[in-house]
């Protein structure tokens, strides 16, 4: 009766709220690089550096005008290379989900496929 | 039982699997998967095909262990109703399939929930009736029912419940200071605190690593102020403050707005302004419901104490606070949060105003702020600066009611406990609220009683915190007696109260008597804890022991003489002297409020009542009523823990007439109130506000020659360090009575004249080397010097 217990949860509740654990993972490593953030602000001076406005002639608001774009080149670049490792990492995690997902049904019939495996003698040449 | 609780039901089976898979189980099974797959895997290196099969049983024995982490560890609450429905995994997985008495107390005591009821509370299973069987569980699960209608059951609220339906037990309640509600309470406690537990586990939204990537640097803010976000974010800090959801919302709202974008926190320290500053913090971390313009808002803290303590120079302070500002604004993300900000808007010399400074910033809405100010203080700065005052988005913080109180004590204590090694009850927490509410008047609530709380923690037993730690922290921390009952010793002083007073002053029995009643009344608990201890009129002709009783009462009961607040009344005969009375102690510390601020267990005296001007008497009519006088500075200073002892002359010359008359004290006692009111010696309001007004009589001879004996027995103290002492004879005696007695002065003359006669011979034998330490030195009336007599 037990065993029934586990096995009707494992291919049923549990096999889905394993997908759903698997979800959440991936939202926490979307939430830990923030790539809506990343996105939105692109474009936007790094750390406020030179973005105020300032007053002058003609000179002092091209050199504001340099230090801004100078800001945001960096902003751009730094959260370009944290978007390609975040994505880099989200790719290799919902990969490694989706393998555990699949290994999941497997996981009750593991000594009969072992036993299998020993049968037709896999791996050895 | 089947109606109530299932044994064979799929919750009740899966908790029995949880309780085998999370014990010896556990670690055997993943040894044996660990050594399986080691094994197998070195099988396979050796090209050794049998090695899958390991590997396939270590796999295999993975799967009981995942089901039971994802599962059975956290088994959910069914929508019915039966016990195996609800209960918490725990207990339903010892419960065996039929209940009865015994089963049930041992697997109560066995559960976490009741084991916390018993170490809180002191309610334990073993109070379970004996006859206890189905009917009575039937009924407790129908109350549990009715009181939680959803969500998981502890066995704290089974045993909470068991004890509500029995009618013996709840007659046992009383013996541990608990009512019904008071077990149902410390039930709700151990819920409320796995609910804590469950939160606190929770993972906290963070922003992500390019949070701030846009915004800019804040070091100045972080030097001089706290990042009460990154607190919360790091899981340093838990708040939960249901009392404040309202505060919450105002400035949610408040700040998001393009305007006035500031709240001031308005209300008194210890009201909680500070818990909301970081509840914000929390909610702005959070993605529900919080507008854009203020997620992930970084609120930082600036002391005003900090600031102006950092910035000692003229001008600097200004040029600190602007920087801090500046740098808040191109930030862009921070909301700056100036903790008393009242400190920034004083006047006068030495102090600081930045009125001017942020007018503009409140004005322009460019930087969204919050300040916390008192209450009284902002209403003086509102008064001095109006401008300013409109300036401010004021939200009023009240101090939280008694339920709010005992549930942030609830949730505060854990870490406070973790720290001190003690487990607080809750008649500790019930306690503290009482006498914090009584005696701490320079905070709120529920600041005031967690000082109690923290402090009583030193008067643990055996790491125990009880009603009666606190009681003793409060006894200490503020000098007076709060135990309802006395202990062995007191309990024998107060019994014999009346001997003890007696053995300093002659007769006067009926007055002593009543004093002592009215102490009596205080220890046992019985009195109105709204009013002084006694209020009492003391009337008689002067040398009659008036004042002798309340120093007597103030040595014997209240730790000295030095605990009487004596004021003499012929010094407040002008309405500009009631200032006196009710002085701020940092300007005068020999007013009365400022005395009892420093000592309320305490006999005041108030002599020579009937000198005192109108206007006095007005302003200490609520102290005699209430037991409650303010001070100049409106803090209700209290007299609820001291005797009031007023004592005048008035109507003397009637007593002396009507005991010359052989008249008793009593017959002529409501004649003579009469009397004074209609003479207009006093107002009936006034004599109307004490507990008695009582009457002394004149000393007789016998008496006289009494005082005559207290007054030699004080001279041989005197003489004790010099280990010589002195007796008087019959004659002697009688003569100093003689010479003593005065009717117009009572017994007064005969203290100068024994100082006269006795003193003075012992002080010329002194000198003379007369007497010898360990001599008893034996006055006869031939000793007294002719030019005496």
């Amino acid at each position: 009766m037990r065993a029934w217990a586990l096995i009707s949860w494992w291919y049923g509740v549990g096999w889905v709220g394993e997908f759903r654990l698997q979800l959440r993972r991936l939202s926490r490593v979307e939430e830990y690089f923030s790539f809506g953030t990343l996105l939105r602000t692109l474009f936007q001076p790094f750390r406020q550096i030179d973005a105020g406005s300032r007053r002058g002639g003609l000179s002092v608001q091209f050199r504001a005008w340099l230090d801004r774009t100078i800001s945001r080149f960096i902003g751009a670049s730094a959260r370009l290379v944290l978007l390609v490792v975040g994505v880099a990492w989200w790719c290799i995690s919902a990969l490694m989900s989706a393998c555990w997902l699949l290994v999941w049904p497997l996981l009750p019939l593991a000594p009969v496929l072992g036993a299998a495996a020993a049968a037709l003698r896999v791996g050895v040449a | 039982m089947s109606e109530l609780f299932s044994y064979e039901s799929s919750r009740a089976r899966n908790a029995r699997t949880h309780l085998l898979l999370s014990g010896w189980l556990q670690p055997v099974l993943l040894v044996g998967a660990t050594l399986l797959a080691g094994f197998g895997g070195w099988l396979l290196i050796i090209s050794e095909t049998s090695g899958w099969i390991l590997v396939g049983v270590a796999l295999f024995l993975l799967v009981p262990l995942l089901w039971d982490d994802r599962h059975l560890k956290t088994l959910p609450v069914l929508k019915g109703q039966r016990i195996d429905d609800r209960l918490e995994p725990g207990l339903l997985a010892r419960l065996p399939s039929r209940l009865d008495r015994n089963a049930l107390v041992a697997n109560l005591s066995y559960a976490r929930s009741v084991q916390f009821m018993m170490a809180r509370a002191g309610v334990s299973p073993r109070f379970i009736s004996e006859t206890f069987g189905e009917a009575e569980l039937k009924v407790a699960w129908e109350r549990v029912v009715a009181r939680k209608p959803e969500g998981v059951v502890y066995a704290s609220d089974i045993l909470a419940s068991l004890v509500a339906s029995d009618p013996a037990l709840t007659s046992l309640l009383p013996h541990l200071q608990l009512d019904q509600n008071d077990v149902d309470l410390v039930a709700d406690w151990y819920a409320r605190l796995e609910e804590l537990i469950a939160h606190h586990s929770e993972i906290r939204p963070t922003g992500g690593i390019a949070r701030d990537w846009s915004f800019g640097y804040s070091h100045l803010l972080e030097r001089f102020g706290v990042n009460v976000s990154d607190r919360v974010a790091n899981g340093s800090l838990h708040v939960t403050i249901e009392a404040h959801q309202d505060a919450l919302n105002f400035m949610v709202s408040t700040l998001a707005t393009s305007g006035k974008a500031n709240v001031a926190l308005v209300g008194p320290a210890g009201s909680g302004r500070t818990t909301i500053i970081e509840a914000l913090a929390e909610r702005l971390m959070k993605d529900d419901g919080v507008p854009a313009s203020l997620k992930y808002r970084q609120v930082i803290q600036l002391d005003a104490a900090t600031l102006i303590g950092a910035a000692a120079g003229r001008g600097q302070l200004e040029e600190l606070v602007n920087e801090l500002l500046v740098e808040a604004y191109r930030a862009k993300n921070i909301i700056v949060c100036l903790d008393d900000a009242e400190l920034f808007f004083e006047d006068g010399v030495g102090s600081v105003d930045l009125a001017n400074l942020l007018k503009p910033v409140l004005e322009g809405g460019v930087l969204k702020i919050i300040l916390t100010m008192e209450e009284q203080r902002f209403l003086k700065i509102s008064q001095r600066n109006p401008a300013l005052a409109q300036l401010l988005n004021r939200f009023t913080v009240q101090p939280a009611s008694y339920e709010e109180t005992m549930r942030v004590m609830q949730d505060q204590l854990i870490p406070t406990e973790f720290r001190s090694h003690v487990t607080y009850m809750y008649q500790a927490l019930r306690e503290a609220y009482r006498l914090s509410e009584r005696y701490v008047h320079d905070a709120a609530q529920p600041a005031k009683s967690l000082q109690v709380l923290l402090s009583a923690a030193q008067h643990d037993e055996d790491g125990l915190v009880t009603a009666a730690s606190v009681q003793k922290a409060v006894e200490q921390n503020f000098g007076v007696k709060v135990g309802a009952s006395a202990g062995g010793e007191e309990k024998q002083m107060l019994l014999n109260l009346e001997q003890r007073i007696h053995e300093r002053m002659i007769n006067q029995t009926r007055a002593v008597s009543i004093v002592s009643d009215a102490l009596r009344r205080a220890r046992a608990g019985v009195r109105n804890e709204k009013r002084p201890i006694g209020t009492f009129l003391f009337l008689g002709p002067t040398g009659v022991g008036k004042t002798e009783l309340a120093k007597a009462l103030a040595a014997v009961y209240f730790g000295g003489e030095e605990q009487l607040v004596r004021l003499d009344m012929n010094e407040f005969v002008s309405p500009d002297d009631v200032r006196r009375l009710i002085a701020d102690g940092a300007d005068d510390p020999t007013s009365l409020s400022a005395q009892i601020l420093k000592q309320p267990f305490s006999v005041v005296l108030l002599d020579e009542i009937e000198k005192a001007h109108d206007a006095v008497l007005s302003t200490l009519l609520q102290m005699l009523d209430e037991g409650i006088l303010r001070d100049e500075k409106g803090r209700e200073v209290s007299f609820r823990d001291a005797i009031i002892i007023a004592t005048s002359n008035a109507g003397s010359e009637h007593i002396r007439r009507h005991i010359e008359a052989g008249e008793q004290l009593e017959q002529f006692e409501q004649a003579l109130q009469n009397e004074l009111i209609n003479s207009g010696e006093f107002r009936p309001e006034f004599l109307n506000r004490f507990d008695d007004i009582v009457l002394f009589r004149p000393l007789t001879e016998i008496e006289l020659a009494k005082v005559v004996d207290l007054i030699i027995a004080g001279v041989n103290k005197t003489l004790e360090p010099q280990k010589v002492s002195v007796t008087i004879d019959t004659e002697l005696k009688a003569w100093l009575v003689v010479k003593g007695n005065d009717p117009r002065l009572g017994a007064r003359p005969m203290r100068r004249q024994v100082q006269r006669v006795v003193e003075n011979i012992m002080a010329k034998q002194l000198l003379a080397g007369a007497v010898q330490p360990g001599q008893v030195v034996n006055l006869t009336l031939e000793d007294v010097p002719e030019e005496m007599k």
